[in-house]
């Protein structure tokens, strides 16, 4: 790539210049005025074409019958919520600022931190599921491991992972799901070693296994890897959903676990029970919580993709 | 005052006044706090800081913002016809909020650090000093001004009354706010 080709390219929507600009603007914007900056920059992203797309084509499904116009309102609450989220992670890193937490489910919050053991913690792109690994490695004594996508720009990538080193501390690492097998056994190690696991589960990278499920009614894939990681390590999936409910306000949402054992023959059989159990969470999730699913492409295949 | 760290499964915490960064939203705070009975919510989690009342927040931004486009309004209407000047006046002013941000960031900031030999790379403190003080230089140029963007200006000059009014009643009040605070740490 050419030294013009790589300037360009920090530019772009998944470019490194975007994440230095919301640092220097978390450290630099006057508290009260946030709001008027976040909604201002929320408004100019929606000019991002592919993002918006995706985010409405995701809506029409979410919200059958619902009109292009109200799609466009509703692209922008998912926008304004996706700049809301990023600050706040942002802000917790550099300046330790953490928000109200609340629990719905909170039974099953405390029973994931009482077991002893590993623990696989399934969520989904809704709210900020760092924000949500620092808590849980903040109230337990166990480590995560937060499984991510790796970012597309490789100058991004780097940014991220000497952010990372350099604010979470020990208690959180991250594996990355484009490594495929050798990840798939590190992750096996780390819960026979006790730890927890935490991945997202409502999208599926390549070279990931993948099971088809139907959401609002439209057939995707989800990774089908974290339940194949429970029933070879004997522990049970926590779905886990935080949500964003207000400035700085945030809520856990944890349905009770899902146990992922070998109760037939067919093991595939017994891998979908537990894919359907978190479909249907999942779904749950994303009707309540559409306007923070940050899923910028359209989770189900369209006309326009098929040709 | 009392400072708590966090505040663990109290919701009527959230209207604790040290949650809250201005004095008149701190009093409307205590006012709200005293009237609500001790709520226990198992699990929730409160932190202490000045900057978590998302209502205060929101109505300084808001006000900001609004007055900030009344006086780009009332300057764009000297050099332009009133509708030109009646759509851009919030374009201009988000412009115009940007270019402080980005002046006191990129040289206030360096410079204050080289003169006053202090590297801190948390500057939103001293950007909220700063853009406050330049904001109601501009409210005491408007409120002169002969035409509408006064009553902009001097709603602006009564909001910073109230607020010193309620500070000075904080003050006065200050031993049954603390209780009020350690109601919660308790």
């Amino acid at each position: 790539m050419t030294t013009s080709a790589r300037w360009r390219q920090r530019f772009l929507v998944r470019g490194v210049f975007w994440r230095q600009f919301l640092r220097w603007a978390v450290l630099n914007v006057p508290v009260w005025l946030e709001p008027v900056i976040i909604a201002a920059w929320a408004l100019i992203f929606l000019l991002w074409g592919h993002g918006r797309r995706g985010v409405m084509l995701n809506l029409k499904a979410i919200k059958p019958g619902s009109s292009t116009l109200a799609n466009v309102f509703r692209t922008y609450r998912v926008f304004w919520n996706f700049a809301w989220t990023m600050a706040d992670n942002v802000r917790f890193k550099e300046l330790r600022t953490i928000p109200d937490w609340e629990f719905q489910g909170i039974e099953s919050f405390e029973r994931l931190l009482a077991t002893p053991g590993g623990a696989i913690i399934l969520t989904a792109h809704m709210g900020s599921y760092d924000l949500g690994a620092q808590l849980f490695a903040e109230t337990s004594s166990r480590s995560v491991v937060m499984v991510r996508a790796p970012e597309t720009d490789p100058e991004t990538l780097a940014y991220e992972q000497q952010l990372h080193e350099r604010t979470a501390g020990k208690s959180v690492t991250i594996g990355f799901s484009g490594n495929g097998q050798a990840l798939a056994f590190d992750l096996l190690a780390a819960v026979q070693r006790g730890e927890v696991v935490a991945i997202q589960g409502d999208r599926v990278t390549p070279g990931v296994g993948s099971r088809r499920v139907k959401l609002f009614g439209k057939e995707t894939e989800i990774p089908v890897g974290p339940f194949a990681l429970a029933m070879a390590s004997r522990a049970p999936v926590h779905p886990l959903f935080v949500m964003r409910i207000g400035r700085r306000r945030y809520r856990l949402v944890t349905p009770p676990p899902i146990e992922v054992t070998r109760r037939s023959r067919d093991r595939e059989h017994d891998l979908n029970a537990a894919v359907g159990i978190w479909a249907t969470h999942l779904e749950n999730a994303i009707r309540e919580g559409w306007y923070q699913w940050f899923n910028f492409e359209p989770y189900y295949a369209t006309e326009t993709a098929a040709s | 005052m009392t400072h708590l760290g966090i505040v663990r499964d109290r919701a009527d915490a959230r209207w604790l006044p040290s949650r809250s960064r201005y004095a008149l939203a701190r009093l409307i705070a205590y006012l709200r706090a005293r009237r609500s009975p001790p709520a226990e919510v198992r699990g929730m989690i409160l932190p202490i800081d000045r900057d978590q009342n998302a209502a205060e927040i929101y109505s300084v931004a808001a006000w900001m913002f609004l007055t900030t486009s009344c006086y780009a309004g009332e300057l764009l209407a000297r050099r332009t016809a009133p509708a030109v000047a009646a759509l851009a006046a919030a374009p201009l002013a988000l412009l115009l909020l940007h270019a402080a941000v980005a002046i006191n960031g990129f040289v206030v900031m360096p410079l204050a650090g080289a003169v006053l030999r202090r590297r801190s790379s948390n500057h939103t403190g001293a950007a909220s000093t700063n853009l406050m003080l330049l904001f109601f230089a501009a409210t005491a140029y408007f409120a002169t001004v002969e035409s509408w963007v006064r009553f902009a200006a001097w709603t602006a000059i009564v909001v910073a009354g109230l607020n010193t009014f309620a500070a000075v009643v904080l003050h006065l009040i200050h031993d049954s706010v603390d209780a009020l605070e350690r109601r919660c740490a308790t």
